[in-house]
């Protein structure tokens, strides 16, 4: 059960995050003011360790604390492993916490449907960074055009 | 247009719509009404919220300036842009008004911008202009199609410009230093050659952004609202303007979202 319900973790990222480098007092920044415009009591953010490529330690710690609200930087933040997001949205439905995406304006509200649309979005992403080459791909269909 | 061995399956109708769309650099075409008056709806609610809180007395939206001062416009826009993003209901009614143009020209598997902009223009307000410029300038994918509704009738001056196509391509081949100027030279520069699009509220404009436009100072009587939005494929390549941030994924079909999910067995052989 969470016991501070207005309080909101912050969540930043250390290094890099998907292609991404922000300044943690950039991020922690961003996320107070995404707080302010949703009356929401930001707490000092947590950063996640830099240490062999971790997307998910400190953001366990900050679940576990019983926050109603932890306000992650960026979506991108979120585990690569589509494993260990489900277990991140189980989590966050079972305990009644709501995750929030300063940069994205988007927060989940704690039902399934929001959780996979935050998935369909990941996934959108994940296709066209990885699977696209768009100059070969751009090139190709011009040919055949 | 399409010989009996050619791979363009696309329609008529389209076709006919992409060539304007190519030649001019715009289109005009009748709104589905019933979405546009809820759009309508949502942005005056918020309008008359926000004179109300300033106690002063309520007009229509054309009339807006009897209202407002030039100095609260940009309160007045921010306040109606929170009020009508709470949620994706306006967003839906967006895509649904203009859904047969975005569909011939941009595909049907899309991505949306998750804020469309709100142009408040009120007379003679020189901070309402909108200095020349095409977005692809800034980092914006020239895949975007965008989606441009008037939420008045307007005319002359309360009119976006652009420069057509046509008219770009030779201006820029007559010139490689026009890129350089300042903003408001390169408007004296272009001056002569912009068209000023005239069109009334039930109507969209779908224009190329890639294009030069902008907003010149509004010199008649009445108060410009607008409202734009910026679509594009969703698997379409992205600048500056990525996913998740600034856009959002609104009609991920199934078999796309199958293939996401899809695993292939391990050890099967």
């Amino acid at each position: 059960m969470t016991k501070y319900t207005d309080q909101a973790r912050g969540y930043i990222a250390s290094g890099d995050f998907n292609g991404h480098r922000i300044p943690q007092h950039i991020q922690n920044q961003i996320i107070k003011s995404y707080c302010d415009a949703n009356s929401l009591k930001f707490v000092l953010s947590r950063a996640e360790y830099w240490i062999n490529g971790s997307t998910d330690c400190q953001l366990w710690a900050a679940l576990k604390e019983g926050f109603k609200h932890i306000v992650f930087y960026s979506i991108w933040q979120l585990p690569d492993s589509e494993n260990v997001r489900n277990k991140i949205y189980d989590y966050c439905i079972k305990n009644e916490i709501i995750l929030h995406f300063a940069v994205e304006r988007m927060c989940s509200i704690e039902n399934q449907l929001a959780f996979s649309e935050i998935e369909i979005l990941i996934k959108s992403n994940l296709l066209i960074v990885n699977e696209i080459d768009y100059n070969n791909h751009l090139i190709n269909l011009r040919k055949l055009m | 247009m399409n010989s009996e061995r050619s791979w363009d399956f696309r329609e008529n109708q389209e076709l006919v719509a992409s060539h304007e769309y190519i030649q001019e650099g715009y289109i005009i075409e009748k709104a589905d009404f019933q979405y546009l008056k809820l759009i309508k709806q949502d942005i005056e609610r918020a309008y008359f919220e926000f004179v109300n809180i300033v106690n002063k007395e309520t007009y229509n939206l054309e009339n807006a300036h009897l209202s407002i001062s030039h100095e609260k416009i940009n309160d007045l826009r921010l306040f109606i842009m929170q009020n009508i993003y709470q949620n994706t209901s306006f967003h839906r009614n967006y895509y649904y008004s203009a859904k047969n143009i975005i569909h011939s020209l941009c595909g049907n598997e899309l991505a949306m911008q998750k804020r469309p902009g709100l142009s408040i223009n009120l007379p003679q307000n020189q901070n309402d202009i909108l200095p020349i410029h095409a977005d692809t300038w800034n980092g914006v994918s020239p895949f975007e199609l965008n989606i441009w509704m008037p939420l008045v009738n307007c005319t002359e001056s309360m009119c976006l410009y652009i420069l057509k196509r046509d008219d770009y391509k030779r201006r820029l081949k007559q010139s490689k230093e026009l890129l350089r100027l300042t903003s408001d030279e390169l408007y004296n520069e272009l001056c002569d050659d912009l068209t000023w699009i005239p069109i009334e509220y039930g109507q969209i404009l779908a224009f190329d952004q890639s294009l030069p436009h902008g907003y010149s100072l509004n010199k008649e009587q009445y108060t410009h609202w607008s409202i734009n939005c910026r679509f594009k494929g969703l698997h379409t390549p992205y600048w500056d303007k990525k996913l998740g941030e600034y856009f959002m994924p609104i009609t991920v079909k199934n078999c796309t979202r199958l293939g996401m999910d899809y695993h292939h067995p391990e050890n099967w052989i």
